[in-house]
Protein backbone atom coordinates (compact mmCIF):
# COMPACT_ATOMS: atom_id res chain seq x y z
CA UNK A 1 0.00 0.00 0.00
CA UNK A 2 2.99 2.33 0.90
CA UNK A 3 4.53 1.30 -2.71
CA UNK A 4 1.07 2.57 -4.50
CA UNK A 5 0.77 5.67 -2.36
CA UNK A 6 4.02 6.55 -3.84
CA UNK A 7 3.38 5.59 -7.33
CA UNK A 8 -0.38 7.19 -7.36
CA UNK A 9 1.61 10.64 -5.72
CA UNK A 10 4.37 10.33 -8.73
CA UNK A 11 1.73 9.62 -10.86
CA UNK A 12 -0.81 12.54 -10.45
CA UNK A 13 1.81 14.79 -10.50
CA UNK A 14 2.87 13.46 -13.69
CA UNK A 15 -0.97 14.21 -15.24
CA UNK A 16 -0.86 17.69 -13.63
CA UNK A 17 2.66 18.86 -15.01
CA UNK A 18 1.69 17.37 -18.40
CA UNK A 19 -1.03 19.62 -18.52
CA UNK A 20 1.17 22.04 -17.85
CA UNK A 21 3.66 21.55 -20.33
CA UNK A 22 0.79 20.94 -23.19
CA UNK A 23 0.24 24.83 -22.18
CA UNK A 24 3.79 26.06 -21.78
CA UNK A 25 5.71 27.62 -24.77
CA UNK A 26 9.34 27.90 -25.39
CA UNK A 27 12.13 25.94 -23.23
CA UNK A 28 9.76 23.80 -21.12
CA UNK A 29 11.32 20.57 -19.96
CA UNK A 30 10.58 16.97 -20.99
CA UNK A 31 8.34 15.23 -19.23
CA UNK A 32 10.50 12.25 -18.64
CA UNK A 33 13.32 14.87 -17.09
CA UNK A 34 9.84 16.10 -14.52
CA UNK A 35 9.39 12.49 -14.25
CA UNK A 36 12.86 11.77 -12.59
CA UNK A 37 12.62 15.35 -10.70
CA UNK A 38 9.33 14.21 -8.75
CA UNK A 39 10.75 10.95 -8.47
CA UNK A 40 13.94 11.92 -6.74
CA UNK A 41 12.03 14.91 -5.16
CA UNK A 42 9.48 12.13 -3.77
CA UNK A 43 11.91 10.09 -2.35
CA UNK A 44 14.14 12.57 -0.81
CA UNK A 45 11.04 14.70 1.53
CA UNK A 46 10.12 11.28 2.55
CA UNK A 47 14.15 10.19 3.43
CA UNK A 48 14.83 13.30 4.84
CA UNK A 49 11.53 13.91 6.64
CA UNK A 50 11.68 17.33 5.14
CA UNK A 51 7.99 17.10 3.74
CA UNK A 52 6.11 15.15 6.48
CA UNK A 53 8.16 15.77 10.04
CA UNK A 54 7.71 12.43 12.11
CA UNK A 55 10.56 13.47 14.03
CA UNK A 56 9.10 16.35 15.10
CA UNK A 57 5.65 14.88 15.51
CA UNK A 58 7.63 12.12 17.85
CA UNK A 59 9.15 14.83 20.11
CA UNK A 60 5.70 17.12 20.23
CA UNK A 61 3.52 13.82 21.06
CA UNK A 62 6.46 12.64 23.64
CA UNK A 63 6.56 16.30 25.73
CA UNK A 64 3.29 16.63 25.59
CA UNK A 65 2.48 13.28 27.38
CA UNK A 66 5.59 13.16 29.65
CA UNK A 67 6.87 10.01 27.22
CA UNK A 68 10.36 11.98 26.82
CA UNK A 69 10.67 11.25 30.38
CA UNK A 70 11.95 7.50 29.72
CA UNK A 71 14.72 9.03 27.19
CA UNK A 72 15.65 11.53 29.68
CA UNK A 73 16.47 9.15 32.67
CA UNK A 74 18.66 6.92 30.11
CA UNK A 75 22.21 7.48 29.66
CA UNK A 76 21.68 8.13 26.15
CA UNK A 77 21.93 11.88 24.02
CA UNK A 78 18.18 11.91 23.69
CA UNK A 79 17.80 13.44 19.98
CA UNK A 80 19.89 11.12 17.89
CA UNK A 81 18.28 8.28 20.05
CA UNK A 82 14.42 9.58 19.09
CA UNK A 83 15.89 10.19 15.43
CA UNK A 84 17.39 6.32 15.76
CA UNK A 85 13.76 5.46 16.71
CA UNK A 86 11.79 7.36 14.10
CA UNK A 87 14.47 6.22 11.43
CA UNK A 88 13.67 2.65 12.50
CA UNK A 89 9.66 2.68 12.95
CA UNK A 90 9.76 4.42 9.52
CA UNK A 91 11.97 1.83 7.54
CA UNK A 92 9.10 0.24 5.67
CA UNK A 93 8.54 3.74 3.94
CA UNK A 94 11.81 4.25 3.63
CA UNK A 95 12.40 1.75 1.52
CA UNK A 96 9.99 2.51 -1.36
CA UNK A 97 11.49 6.58 -0.88
CA UNK A 98 14.94 5.27 -2.05
CA UNK A 99 13.78 2.89 -4.51
CA UNK A 100 11.96 6.07 -6.18
CA UNK A 101 15.50 7.64 -6.07
CA UNK A 102 17.34 4.90 -7.47
CA UNK A 103 14.65 5.03 -10.02
CA UNK A 104 14.80 8.28 -11.08
CA UNK A 105 18.69 8.42 -10.79
CA UNK A 106 17.97 5.33 -13.75
CA UNK A 107 15.37 7.29 -15.89
CA UNK A 108 17.33 10.21 -16.00
CA UNK A 109 21.06 9.22 -15.22
CA UNK A 110 23.73 12.17 -14.43
CA UNK A 111 26.44 12.46 -17.10
CA UNK A 112 29.20 11.97 -14.54
CA UNK A 113 30.36 9.76 -11.39
CA UNK A 114 31.36 13.05 -9.68
CA UNK A 115 27.63 14.44 -9.64
CA UNK A 116 26.34 11.28 -7.95
CA UNK A 117 28.92 11.93 -5.08
CA UNK A 118 27.58 15.63 -4.82
CA UNK A 119 24.05 14.38 -4.67
CA UNK A 120 25.45 12.28 -1.56
CA UNK A 121 27.00 15.52 -0.10
CA UNK A 122 23.53 17.47 -1.12
CA UNK A 123 21.52 15.05 0.43
CA UNK A 124 23.46 15.00 4.27
CA UNK A 125 22.80 18.89 4.41
CA UNK A 126 19.10 18.08 3.24
CA UNK A 127 19.08 15.85 6.11
CA UNK A 128 20.32 18.31 8.27
CA UNK A 129 18.36 21.23 7.54
CA UNK A 130 15.24 18.90 7.91
CA UNK A 131 16.72 17.86 11.34
CA UNK A 132 16.42 21.09 12.28
CA UNK A 133 12.79 22.27 10.81
CA UNK A 134 11.63 18.95 13.01
CA UNK A 135 13.16 19.92 15.90
CA UNK A 136 11.26 23.65 15.46
CA UNK A 137 7.98 21.37 16.57
CA UNK A 138 9.71 19.92 19.74
CA UNK A 139 10.74 22.81 20.77
CA UNK A 140 7.64 24.98 19.94
CA UNK A 141 5.94 22.21 22.56
CA UNK A 142 7.51 23.26 25.55
CA UNK A 143 5.81 26.68 25.34
CA UNK A 144 3.08 26.49 23.48
CA UNK A 145 0.93 23.19 24.30
CA UNK A 146 -0.03 22.17 21.00
CA UNK A 147 1.99 23.79 18.09
CA UNK A 148 0.57 20.51 15.53
CA UNK A 149 -0.92 24.02 13.56
CA UNK A 150 2.11 26.25 13.57
CA UNK A 151 4.22 23.24 12.08
CA UNK A 152 2.12 23.00 9.27
CA UNK A 153 2.37 26.27 8.49
CA UNK A 154 6.37 25.57 8.27
CA UNK A 155 5.05 21.93 6.30
CA UNK A 156 3.06 23.55 3.10
CA UNK A 157 5.80 26.27 2.96
CA UNK A 158 8.44 23.88 2.64
CA UNK A 159 6.60 22.28 0.17
CA UNK A 160 6.61 24.64 -2.31
CA UNK A 161 9.40 26.53 -1.84
CA UNK A 162 11.51 23.34 -1.21
CA UNK A 163 10.72 22.42 -4.84
CA UNK A 164 8.46 19.11 -3.79
CA UNK A 165 5.72 20.19 -5.61
CA UNK A 166 7.40 22.22 -8.68
CA UNK A 167 11.13 23.30 -9.51
CA UNK A 168 12.76 26.26 -8.64
CA UNK A 169 13.82 26.54 -11.99
CA UNK A 170 9.56 27.05 -13.00
CA UNK A 171 9.84 29.83 -11.17
CA UNK A 172 9.88 33.75 -11.75
CA UNK A 173 13.65 34.67 -11.55
CA UNK A 174 12.85 37.26 -9.12
CA UNK A 175 11.12 35.07 -6.89
CA UNK A 176 13.69 32.55 -7.57
CA UNK A 177 16.62 34.56 -6.83
CA UNK A 178 14.73 35.63 -3.10
CA UNK A 179 13.92 31.56 -2.30
CA UNK A 180 17.11 30.09 -3.35
CA UNK A 181 18.41 32.21 -0.12
CA UNK A 182 16.31 30.73 2.87
CA UNK A 183 16.89 27.00 3.85
CA UNK A 184 14.06 25.30 1.84
CA UNK A 185 15.66 24.42 -1.47
CA UNK A 186 18.15 23.28 0.45
CA UNK A 187 15.47 19.99 2.05
CA UNK A 188 15.26 18.73 -1.87
CA UNK A 189 15.78 20.88 -5.00
CA UNK A 190 19.82 21.52 -4.32
CA UNK A 191 20.42 17.52 -3.92
CA UNK A 192 18.71 17.05 -7.38
CA UNK A 193 20.54 20.33 -8.51
CA UNK A 194 23.41 18.81 -7.82
CA UNK A 195 23.21 16.14 -10.43
CA UNK A 196 22.92 18.32 -13.05
CA UNK A 197 20.01 17.16 -14.74
CA UNK A 198 17.56 20.12 -14.83
CA UNK A 199 17.42 21.83 -17.89
CA UNK A 200 18.06 25.32 -16.28
CA UNK A 201 20.15 24.49 -13.29
CA UNK A 202 21.46 26.82 -10.45
CA UNK A 203 24.82 27.66 -9.38
CA UNK A 204 26.41 24.43 -7.55
CA UNK A 205 28.52 26.09 -5.42
CA UNK A 206 26.61 29.06 -4.09
CA UNK A 207 23.68 26.45 -3.78
CA UNK A 208 26.53 24.34 -1.80
CA UNK A 209 26.95 27.45 0.17
CA UNK A 210 23.65 28.48 1.35
CA UNK A 211 23.22 24.64 2.07
CA UNK A 212 25.86 24.64 4.67
CA UNK A 213 25.41 27.68 6.22
CA UNK A 214 21.74 26.83 6.75
CA UNK A 215 22.86 23.33 8.14
CA UNK A 216 24.88 24.77 10.54
CA UNK A 217 22.94 27.80 11.76
CA UNK A 218 20.39 26.18 11.74
CA UNK A 219 21.12 23.43 13.96
CA UNK A 220 23.61 25.53 16.64
CA UNK A 221 20.43 28.02 16.58
CA UNK A 222 17.71 25.04 17.68
CA UNK A 223 20.11 22.89 19.80
CA UNK A 224 20.14 25.71 21.83
CA UNK A 225 16.72 26.29 21.90
CA UNK A 226 16.23 23.12 22.57
CA UNK A 227 17.99 22.75 26.01
CA UNK A 228 16.63 25.68 27.25
CA UNK A 229 13.41 24.20 26.19
CA UNK A 230 14.23 20.92 28.10
CA UNK A 231 15.47 23.00 31.22
CA UNK A 232 11.92 24.56 31.38
CA UNK A 233 10.36 20.60 30.73
CA UNK A 234 8.55 19.54 34.34
CA UNK A 235 8.20 15.70 33.50
CA UNK A 236 4.62 15.36 33.61
CA UNK A 237 3.80 16.10 30.52
CA UNK A 238 2.46 19.33 29.16
CA UNK B 1 -49.13 -3.65 17.56
CA UNK B 2 -46.51 -3.54 14.37
CA UNK B 3 -45.82 0.82 14.17
CA UNK B 4 -46.75 1.69 11.06
CA UNK B 5 -44.07 2.96 8.58
CA UNK B 6 -44.74 6.61 8.86
CA UNK B 7 -44.01 6.52 12.89
CA UNK B 8 -40.86 4.24 11.78
CA UNK B 9 -39.75 7.03 9.89
CA UNK B 10 -40.11 9.84 12.13
CA UNK B 11 -38.39 7.91 14.96
CA UNK B 12 -35.54 6.58 13.02
CA UNK B 13 -35.08 10.37 11.74
CA UNK B 14 -35.58 11.62 15.66
CA UNK B 15 -33.03 9.31 16.97
CA UNK B 16 -30.40 10.81 14.11
CA UNK B 17 -31.06 14.12 14.78
CA UNK B 18 -30.40 13.46 18.13
CA UNK B 19 -27.08 11.78 17.36
CA UNK B 20 -26.25 15.02 15.23
CA UNK B 21 -27.29 17.20 18.20
CA UNK B 22 -24.69 15.77 20.62
CA UNK B 23 -22.32 15.32 18.29
CA UNK B 24 -22.25 19.26 18.02
CA UNK B 25 -21.96 20.21 21.20
CA UNK B 26 -19.42 17.39 22.48
CA UNK B 27 -17.23 18.56 19.44
CA UNK B 28 -17.93 22.05 20.49
CA UNK B 29 -16.39 21.61 23.67
CA UNK B 30 -13.81 19.28 23.01
CA UNK B 31 -12.43 21.71 19.85
CA UNK B 32 -12.33 24.83 22.06
CA UNK B 33 -10.53 23.34 24.74
CA UNK B 34 -6.93 24.89 23.80
CA UNK B 35 -6.76 28.26 22.26
CA UNK B 36 -3.00 28.05 20.84
CA UNK B 37 -4.06 25.41 18.96
CA UNK B 38 -7.03 26.88 17.66
CA UNK B 39 -5.45 29.88 16.60
CA UNK B 40 -2.32 27.86 15.02
CA UNK B 41 -4.80 25.56 12.64
CA UNK B 42 -6.28 29.23 11.58
CA UNK B 43 -3.09 30.41 10.66
CA UNK B 44 -2.23 26.76 9.03
CA UNK B 45 -5.13 26.93 6.49
CA UNK B 46 -4.36 30.39 5.50
CA UNK B 47 -0.65 29.59 5.18
CA UNK B 48 -1.70 26.66 2.98
CA UNK B 49 -4.19 28.05 0.89
CA UNK B 50 -1.58 31.53 0.54
CA UNK B 51 1.49 29.29 -0.62
CA UNK B 52 -1.16 27.29 -3.03
CA UNK B 53 -2.04 31.03 -4.28
CA UNK B 54 1.64 31.62 -4.99
CA UNK B 55 1.89 28.41 -6.74
CA UNK B 56 -0.97 29.47 -8.96
CA UNK B 57 1.17 32.46 -9.47
CA UNK B 58 4.18 30.27 -10.51
CA UNK B 59 2.33 28.62 -12.85
CA UNK B 60 0.60 31.14 -15.10
CA UNK B 61 3.94 33.25 -15.47
CA UNK B 62 4.39 30.30 -17.76
CA UNK B 63 1.47 29.41 -19.36
CA UNK B 64 -1.76 31.41 -20.14
CA UNK B 65 -4.70 28.53 -19.48
CA UNK B 66 -4.77 25.31 -18.20
CA UNK B 67 -7.03 22.73 -19.61
CA UNK B 68 -8.62 25.80 -20.80
CA UNK B 69 -9.09 27.38 -17.44
CA UNK B 70 -7.27 30.90 -16.67
CA UNK B 71 -5.66 31.61 -13.58
CA UNK B 72 -9.27 33.00 -12.28
CA UNK B 73 -11.10 30.19 -13.13
CA UNK B 74 -8.54 27.94 -11.62
CA UNK B 75 -8.96 30.09 -8.25
CA UNK B 76 -13.41 29.31 -8.50
CA UNK B 77 -12.29 25.43 -9.14
CA UNK B 78 -9.79 26.15 -6.29
CA UNK B 79 -12.68 27.75 -3.78
CA UNK B 80 -15.29 24.86 -4.84
CA UNK B 81 -12.62 22.15 -4.13
CA UNK B 82 -11.91 23.67 -0.56
CA UNK B 83 -15.73 24.12 0.52
CA UNK B 84 -16.32 21.00 -0.09
CA UNK B 85 -13.25 19.27 1.41
CA UNK B 86 -13.78 21.26 4.39
CA UNK B 87 -17.24 20.86 4.54
CA UNK B 88 -16.70 16.72 4.80
CA UNK B 89 -13.71 17.28 6.71
CA UNK B 90 -15.78 18.89 9.57
CA UNK B 91 -18.61 16.54 8.92
CA UNK B 92 -17.39 12.99 8.49
CA UNK B 93 -13.90 12.51 7.88
CA UNK B 94 -12.21 12.61 11.11
CA UNK B 95 -14.94 10.48 12.17
CA UNK B 96 -14.06 7.70 9.43
CA UNK B 97 -10.42 8.54 9.98
CA UNK B 98 -11.12 6.60 13.21
CA UNK B 99 -12.97 3.76 12.47
CA UNK B 100 -9.83 1.96 11.71
CA UNK B 101 -8.75 2.18 14.95
CA UNK B 102 -11.85 1.52 17.12
CA UNK B 103 -12.10 -2.11 14.94
CA UNK B 104 -7.99 -2.73 15.88
CA UNK B 105 -8.33 -1.82 19.49
CA UNK B 106 -12.31 -3.42 19.54
CA UNK B 107 -13.76 0.00 20.82
CA UNK B 108 -16.64 -0.25 17.95
CA UNK B 109 -17.93 -2.69 20.95
CA UNK B 110 -19.27 0.09 22.42
CA UNK B 111 -20.81 1.62 19.28
CA UNK B 112 -22.35 -1.93 18.41
CA UNK B 113 -24.06 -2.25 22.01
CA UNK B 114 -26.07 1.49 21.28
CA UNK B 115 -29.57 1.34 19.81
CA UNK B 116 -29.09 3.57 17.17
CA UNK B 117 -28.18 2.89 13.56
CA UNK B 118 -24.67 2.24 13.97
CA UNK B 119 -23.19 2.93 10.28
CA UNK B 120 -24.73 6.55 10.88
CA UNK B 121 -23.49 6.95 14.26
CA UNK B 122 -19.78 5.87 13.59
CA UNK B 123 -20.16 8.78 10.62
CA UNK B 124 -21.49 11.22 12.47
CA UNK B 125 -20.37 11.28 16.20
CA UNK B 126 -18.42 14.05 15.85
CA UNK B 127 -19.04 17.51 14.30
CA UNK B 128 -17.23 20.09 14.22
CA UNK B 129 -19.08 23.43 13.46
CA UNK B 130 -15.82 24.86 14.74
CA UNK B 131 -13.78 23.31 12.66
CA UNK B 132 -15.19 25.11 9.71
CA UNK B 133 -15.30 28.46 11.32
CA UNK B 134 -11.98 28.09 13.15
CA UNK B 135 -10.32 26.44 9.37
CA UNK B 136 -12.20 27.18 6.75
CA UNK B 137 -13.61 30.42 6.91
CA UNK B 138 -10.15 32.44 6.60
CA UNK B 139 -8.38 30.33 3.55
CA UNK B 140 -12.22 30.65 1.98
CA UNK B 141 -12.59 34.31 2.62
CA UNK B 142 -9.01 34.79 1.25
CA UNK B 143 -9.69 32.78 -2.44
CA UNK B 144 -13.05 34.88 -2.63
CA UNK B 145 -11.42 37.87 -2.33
CA UNK B 146 -8.75 37.20 -4.87
CA UNK B 147 -11.19 35.82 -7.23
CA UNK B 148 -12.30 38.47 -10.33
CA UNK B 149 -15.44 37.83 -10.07
CA UNK B 150 -16.85 40.08 -13.17
CA UNK B 151 -14.93 37.91 -15.28
CA UNK B 152 -16.80 34.91 -14.58
CA UNK B 153 -19.61 33.27 -16.59
CA UNK B 154 -22.36 32.91 -14.32
CA UNK B 155 -25.89 32.40 -14.25
CA UNK B 156 -28.50 31.13 -11.36
CA UNK B 157 -29.34 27.86 -12.93
CA UNK B 158 -25.82 26.40 -13.34
CA UNK B 159 -24.84 27.89 -9.66
CA UNK B 160 -28.20 26.05 -8.24
CA UNK B 161 -26.93 22.39 -10.22
CA UNK B 162 -23.55 22.76 -9.06
CA UNK B 163 -24.91 23.04 -5.67
CA UNK B 164 -26.59 19.61 -6.22
CA UNK B 165 -23.88 18.21 -7.96
CA UNK B 166 -21.60 19.26 -5.19
CA UNK B 167 -24.14 17.77 -2.53
CA UNK B 168 -23.86 14.40 -4.45
CA UNK B 169 -19.99 14.68 -4.53
CA UNK B 170 -19.23 15.36 -0.96
CA UNK B 171 -21.92 12.52 -0.25
CA UNK B 172 -20.56 9.95 -2.57
CA UNK B 173 -17.03 10.78 -1.61
CA UNK B 174 -18.10 9.99 2.07
CA UNK B 175 -18.86 6.40 0.57
CA UNK B 176 -15.39 6.19 -0.65
CA UNK B 177 -13.86 7.42 2.35
CA UNK B 178 -16.28 5.07 4.37
CA UNK B 179 -15.37 1.94 2.34
CA UNK B 180 -11.55 2.93 2.37
CA UNK B 181 -11.44 2.22 5.89
CA UNK B 182 -13.60 -1.27 6.22
CA UNK B 183 -10.53 -3.82 5.25
CA UNK B 184 -9.67 -3.24 8.80
CA UNK B 185 -12.55 -5.51 9.76
CA UNK B 186 -10.96 -8.25 7.58
CA UNK B 187 -7.08 -7.27 7.65
CA UNK B 188 -6.64 -5.05 11.35
CA UNK B 189 -5.94 -1.89 10.10
CA UNK B 190 -6.78 0.43 6.70
CA UNK B 191 -4.69 3.44 7.47
CA UNK B 192 -2.65 3.14 4.88
CA UNK B 193 -5.89 2.72 2.16
CA UNK B 194 -7.36 5.49 3.98
CA UNK B 195 -4.50 7.55 3.41
CA UNK B 196 -4.21 6.88 -0.36
CA UNK B 197 -7.67 8.21 -0.90
CA UNK B 198 -6.92 11.18 1.09
CA UNK B 199 -3.81 11.93 -1.06
CA UNK B 200 -5.85 11.48 -4.17
CA UNK B 201 -8.60 13.74 -3.13
CA UNK B 202 -6.59 16.40 -1.94
CA UNK B 203 -4.79 16.27 -5.32
CA UNK B 204 -8.15 16.29 -7.50
CA UNK B 205 -10.10 18.66 -5.70
CA UNK B 206 -6.84 21.49 -6.82
CA UNK B 207 -5.29 20.27 -9.58
CA UNK B 208 -7.32 18.33 -11.67
CA UNK B 209 -10.00 20.20 -13.69
CA UNK B 210 -13.16 18.01 -15.42
CA UNK B 211 -11.88 19.17 -18.87
CA UNK B 212 -8.05 18.23 -18.05
CA UNK B 213 -8.86 14.97 -17.84
CA UNK B 214 -8.50 12.11 -20.37
CA UNK B 215 -11.39 10.00 -20.91
CA UNK B 216 -9.92 7.08 -18.72
CA UNK B 217 -9.75 8.98 -15.99
CA UNK B 218 -13.18 10.36 -15.90
CA UNK B 219 -14.08 6.89 -15.52
CA UNK B 220 -11.95 6.10 -13.01
CA UNK B 221 -12.45 9.45 -11.13
CA UNK B 222 -15.86 10.41 -11.98
CA UNK B 223 -17.18 6.72 -11.13
CA UNK B 224 -15.29 3.80 -10.13
CA UNK B 225 -13.38 6.31 -7.39
CA UNK B 226 -15.91 9.21 -7.89
CA UNK B 227 -13.61 12.01 -6.42
CA UNK B 228 -13.68 14.42 -8.57
CA UNK B 229 -17.74 14.99 -8.83
CA UNK B 230 -17.59 17.14 -5.69
CA UNK B 231 -15.27 20.06 -6.71
CA UNK B 232 -14.24 19.23 -11.25
CA UNK B 233 -18.02 18.72 -11.91
CA UNK B 234 -19.32 21.15 -10.00
CA UNK B 235 -16.57 23.53 -10.94
CA UNK B 236 -17.08 22.91 -14.59
CA UNK B 237 -21.08 23.13 -14.40
CA UNK B 238 -21.18 26.41 -12.63
CA UNK B 239 -18.40 27.78 -14.76
CA UNK B 240 -20.81 26.65 -17.91
CA UNK B 241 -18.29 24.51 -19.64
CA UNK B 242 -19.64 21.39 -19.68
CA UNK B 243 -23.62 19.77 -20.01
CA UNK B 244 -24.84 20.66 -16.73
CA UNK B 245 -27.72 17.99 -16.99
CA UNK B 246 -25.97 15.33 -17.60
CA UNK B 247 -23.14 15.32 -15.43
CA UNK B 248 -26.28 16.12 -12.51
CA UNK B 249 -27.63 12.55 -13.84
CA UNK B 250 -23.99 10.84 -14.16
CA UNK B 251 -23.17 12.20 -10.06
CA UNK B 252 -26.89 10.90 -9.37
CA UNK B 253 -26.26 7.63 -11.01
CA UNK B 254 -22.70 7.50 -9.14
CA UNK B 255 -24.18 8.59 -6.09
CA UNK B 256 -27.50 6.51 -5.30
CA UNK B 257 -24.68 2.77 -6.58
CA UNK B 258 -22.14 4.16 -4.10
CA UNK B 259 -24.78 4.24 -1.15
CA UNK B 260 -26.04 1.03 -1.73
CA UNK B 261 -22.55 -0.58 -2.13
CA UNK B 262 -21.73 1.16 1.28
CA UNK B 263 -24.71 -0.34 2.83
CA UNK B 264 -24.48 -3.86 1.76
CA UNK B 265 -20.23 -3.31 2.60
CA UNK B 266 -20.96 -2.52 5.74
CA UNK B 267 -23.40 -5.17 6.59
CA UNK B 268 -20.26 -7.68 5.20
CA UNK B 269 -17.93 -5.98 7.35
CA UNK B 270 -19.89 -6.23 10.51
CA UNK B 271 -21.05 -10.04 9.81
CA UNK B 272 -16.34 -10.20 9.43
CA UNK B 273 -16.08 -8.47 13.43
CA UNK B 274 -14.84 -10.27 15.45
CA UNK B 275 -15.78 -8.11 18.50
CA UNK B 276 -12.33 -8.54 20.71
CA UNK B 277 -10.41 -6.52 18.39
CA UNK B 278 -9.43 -7.04 14.90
Amino acid sequence: MVILQRVVTVGLLMVFWNLVLKNTAGNSPHLTGLLSYFLIADGIGELTMATRTKFGTLLRRSIKTGQISNYLMKPLSILPAMYAHVWGERSIYNAPAIASIILGLVINPPNHWTRLSLFFVFLVLSMATAFAFNLIEGILTFWVTSPSGIMNCIVHTTRLLSGAIAPLTFFPNKLRNIVELTPFPAMVFAPINSLGILDSPISIAKSFLIAVFWASALNIVLLRLWRKGLRKYEAIGL
Amino acid sequence: MKPSVFNQLKEALAIRLIIIKTAIIYSFQEETAYPAENWGNMLSTLIYIATFRLFLNILYTNIDTLAGYTENEMLFFLLVGQASFYLSWAIYNHNIRDISSSVNTGNLDLVLTKPVPSAFYISFRKISLVHIFRDALAPLLFIIATISWETLHLNLANILIGIIICTLGITVTYCVYFLSVLPSFWFGRSDETYRLVYLVEDFVQKHLPLEGASNSLKILLGALIPLMIGSAFTTSVILGKSNALALLAWAAAVTILFLLIRKYAWGRALRAYTSASS
